[in-house]
């Protein structure tokens, strides 16, 4: 356990310094994830008959707040915290792509999905979305990235080349 | 007779929902205000005078120090310690009884207490290096919130196995 916690140290360490000297300097990735989210929103929400506006990061149902999906609201954090248990746990490289691609997917959807629900939380409970927001991850994400992360180790100790101490309770 | 009042008094279901229970209560009774009363009382005052002497801006929250250098368009900081990031995975470990995990989770957050703060000095102080570290911190802080529960959680699923096995 210890070698992971290692591995995965230095995956996240290594990330940030990418992140903060390249990828938010440049601003697409952040801007791609927030701004398809809110166009997928927004397209979903009149899809189902509601009056929704969206202009840049901002979705506003008609008549309500808008919600604004600022860099720490389009998962791509959460994205990297998943994707770092998958490559540092010990796998087949061809499982660590499925299961990072498809973990991706996942949260990337999900993260509509939450994109959604506060814009309807706007409509339906103004005055509790703070929190609503404050507790929407684990009502979101972290159900699924531990179940994720969950198969992901049962499928590490099924292969007969992996150790199987990789991630013990002691 | 001997009777072992340790061994199993309670099921383990009922150990892990009483133990979350009286953790949330005493989260929202005790541990939040004063965390927020050690914050707005002696950290971010000390802080703030510290950044006012050194020109630099600090924003207010009740749970957290973040610091708007010059020449950084984002904030960096650091979480109060010993929040719901660290009472929830617990919350696990005491139902499942891993002292081991407990101990690991308590010494990172003892850990929290004393490097966080010091890089959030040194950043004001100009050290743009610490800034850099203040945000790998906010990562691996959440990393190891996640990893925490799963490991709670896994422990839990385990552990109920074996209790249901014949």
């Amino acid at each position: 356990m210890f070698r992971f916690l290692i591995r995965a140290a230095i995956f996240y360490t290594i990330w940030q310094v990418v992140y903060d000297l390249f990828l938010l300097p440049n601003g697409k990735l952040d801007e791609f994830l927030s701004l398809s989210v809110v166009y997928i929103s927004k397209t979903i929400l009149n899809t189902f008959g509601w009056d929704i506006h969206s202009l840049g990061r901002v979705i506003t149902i008609n008549g309500y707040r808008g919600v604004e999906v600022l860099n720490e609201c389009n998962a791509l954090t959460l994205m990297v915290l998943y994707s770092g248990f998958i490559i540092c746990f010990q796998g087949s490289l061809q499982n660590k792509v499925k299961f990072v691609t498809v973990g991706i997917l996942f949260i990337y959807f999900l993260n509509i999905i939450r994109i959604i629900a506060f814009s309807l939380a706007t409509v339906y409970f103004q005055p509790h979305w703070e929190l609503f927001h404050e507790f929407s991850p684990f009502i979101f994400f972290y159900p699924l990235i531990l179940w994720l992360w969950y198969q992901w180790t049962l499928t590490g100790e099924k292969t007969p080349t992996l150790s199987t101490s990789e991630l013990s309770l002691a | 007779m001997d009777i072992n009042w340790r061994k199993n008094p309670y099921p383990l279901y009922l150990r892990a929902f009483i133990s979350l229970i009286v953790i949330a209560v005493l989260y929202i009774l005790i541990i939040r205000p004063v965390r927020i009363k050690i914050n707005t009382q002696y950290i971010y005052p000390k802080f703030s005078e510290f950044s006012i002497s050194h020109n630099v801006e600090l924003k207010y929250s009740s749970r957290r120090i973040d610091i708007l250098q010059n020449g950084y368009d984002v904030p960096r900081g650091f979480g109060i310690p010993f929040g719901g990031y660290f009472w929830l995975p617990l919350a696990l470990y005491i139902g499942i009884r891993n002292k081991d995990l407990s101990n690991a989770l308590i010494i990172y957050h003892l850990f929290l207490c004393l490097i966080p703060p010091l890089l959030g000095y040194l950043f004001i102080k100009g050290h743009g290096w610490s800034g850099g570290l203040l945000q790998v911190n906010e990562i691996l802080f959440q990393a190891i919130f996640i990893y925490s529960l799963f490991l709670g959680l896994r422990g839990f699923y385990e552990k109920s196995r074996i209790d249901k096995a014949p």
